[in-house]
């Protein structure tokens, strides 16, 4: 059944048709919370509140922009917030090897793609988080500047850099 | 197109951003020139890269079994609250807070419905009131003080299910969601343009303290559950806010009835991409070479009273003898990717702008004294 019509079940009172939309996107709104938190309590904490609002705020809810999109924008806040409220950035792990003297920019310590990881988990959450709605829920720039609430251009200059500083690794050393 | 032009787009060219003109002009470069295929052969492989490892760790991460169980027992316990005593035993228990808040949207509400009794001519009157004004009365014929009382905790038989439900939420709202509803009167205004309404109208979004006259106004029936929340800060958790729009400099004008100033210094090399608005608000979107800046330009309302609380934090700044914040979020030791994003925002007049992007303060600080 289409988004479109479990949405306009659920508005009905229509429960069955709204757990159909939890069971549907919660688990892509876990990961990337994850993503952004790293913290599986808080992770758990921030998905459970995003999807009672949504069920709350559902009869509101006007189908200018897609269920999905609408869900993202909640969890992010709620990310946010949760952010805000533990004041603190995503522990950075023991094994980065940047070479931050590098003139060029080139991550010489950029040999394996478990380097990749560890620089993708050692960026601002905000950052991390454009990756993930990028690349791994597949929104286009546009879709993500929506859902974060930042002008397409921000999107861009993230993923840019992004790009730019793996090509440049890759020159030395070929992931 | 020149290697130094398509160098600059590529990122564009790769994310199918472009126009066909440029695509067109971009492919074919490429087909002719190896440098810049070699160097695009290698974006196009980080981006892979990138689009790979970020997936393998997405989808690496473990989500419980039982995570939809979960948030389907946490709404079914939320559907069981929703028997007539037990609305008012929740209401009870926050009445403390309820009683703050109250008079928070109160103020806020009358203030809105002034506003709003002046724009409805030919609808049924509906009276509200200050709690001490005391001698005004709802078509009902009940004094507001009794009004007030029966939504805070006496018998709610009278009371219409989804009003009250739709009321306990908003006893739980955060202060920066009660001053959004001060920008009722500019959603009253935009429906009434929509043309005729009943009092209450299906577009209508309404502070609680509206839903005083709505809940005892006993010759308006309540055709729909209404929300209590309104919203027109287009923020993060915009739930059915519009989409945005994009077009030219006219384009905006047209639709948000102004012309948004353009700033007169501009870094060179800078061209305007597009302009986008929603909500009233416009950003000119700028492009530097690799970098991206927008100027964004608001009515100043209470909207924008969330957003001067945050960026107060910044550094106070003169921007032609207007009070500015400036701000720079930069990159944390060991992240090597993030680049400076510098917001630098002032209120002129009647107006709130902001300058933001991947520029260096300076370079913001100029752009921003120039537009007049």
């Amino acid at each position: 059944m289409s988004d479109e019509n479990l949405i306009t079940m659920s508005q009905a009172g229509d429960n069955e048709a709204f757990a159909q939309l939890v069971r549907k996107y919660s688990p892509d709104a876990y990961r990337t919370a994850f993503m952004v938190l790293r913290d599986r309590d808080e992770v758990e904490d921030v998905v459970q509140e995003s999807f009672l609002t949504c069920y709350r705020k559902i009869k509101s809810f006007r189908m200018e922009s897609s269920f999905k999109t609408w869900m993202y924008r909640i969890v992010v806040s709620r990310c946010y917030d949760k952010l805000r409220k533990l004041n603190r950035e995503n522990a950075i792990l023991n094994k980065i090897t940047l070479n931050s003297n590098n003139e060029n920019g080139v991550i010489n310590g950029l040999e394996s793609r478990l380097d990749l990881r560890e620089v993708i988990l050692g960026l601002k959450p905000e950052h991390r988080l454009v990756l993930t709605l990028y690349y791994g829920m597949d929104f286009s720039v546009q879709k993500v500047a929506d859902i974060l609430g930042v002008p397409a251009g921000t999107v861009k200059s993230r993923l840019n850099s992004a790009r730019g500083l793996i090509k440049k690794s890759m020159t030395v050393n070929p992931l | 197109m020149c290697c130094d032009n398509t160098i600059r787009v590529m990122n564009d060219f790769l994310d199918k951003t472009l126009s066909k003109t440029e695509e067109r002009k971009v492919q074919s470069h490429l087909e002719e020139c190896e440098n810049c295929r070699s160097e695009f052969n290698k974006l196009e492989k980080a981006d892979t890269v990138l689009r790979q490892v970020v997936c393998e760790m997405v989808a690496g991460i473990d989500v419980p079994g039982n995570l939809s169980d979960r948030i389907e027992k946490i709404i079914s316990a939320e559907n069981r609250k929703k028997t007539p005593w037990s609305r008012v035993f929740v209401m009870l228990k926050s009445s403390a807070v309820a009683a703050a808040l109250f008079f928070v949207v109160l103020a806020a509400g009358f203030v809105s419905y002034h506003s709003y009794s002046n724009l409805i001519s030919n609808q049924p009157k509906v009276v509200l009131s200050v709690p001490d004004a005391g001698n005004h009365t709802n078509v009902a014929g009940n004094s507001a003080a009794e009004r007030l009382d029966s939504i805070v905790g006496e018998n709610t038989a009278a009371v219409k299910e989804e009003n009250v439900l739709q009321t306990a939420p908003v006893l739980e709202r955060k202060p920066e969601d009660i001053i959004n509803t001060t920008n009722t009167t500019e959603q009253l205004k935009k429906v009434q343009a929509e043309g005729p309404a009943g009092v209450l109208s299906d577009k209508l979004q309404l502070p609680a303290i509206s839903q005083a006259p709505e809940i005892l106004s006993k010759s308006q029936p309540v055709e729909e559950p209404r929300s209590a929340f309104v919203t027109s800060v287009p923020t993060a958790t915009g739930e059915g806010m519009p989409a945005q729009y994009r077009g030219t400099m006219e384009e905006a004008a047209g639709a948000v009835g102004y012309l948004p100033a353009k700033p007169a210094y501009l870094p060179q090399g800078a061209v305007l991409s597009d302009v986008t608005w929603h909500s009233g608000a416009t950003a000119q979107n700028y492009r530097v070479g690799e970098f991206y800046f927008a100027v964004s330009q608001s009515r100043l309302d209470a909207a924008n009273f969330v957003y001067d609380e945050m960026l107060s934090q910044g550094s106070a700044v003169d921007i032609n003898g207007s009070q500015g914040f400036i701000q720079e979020s930069g990159p944390e030791p060991g992240d090597n990717i993030s680049v400076v994003t510098t917001t630098l925002s002032w209120q002129k007049g009647d107006w709130a702008f902001s300058v933001i992007g991947d520029l260096p303060a300076e370079e913001i600080l100029k752009v921003a004294a120039s537009i007049k």
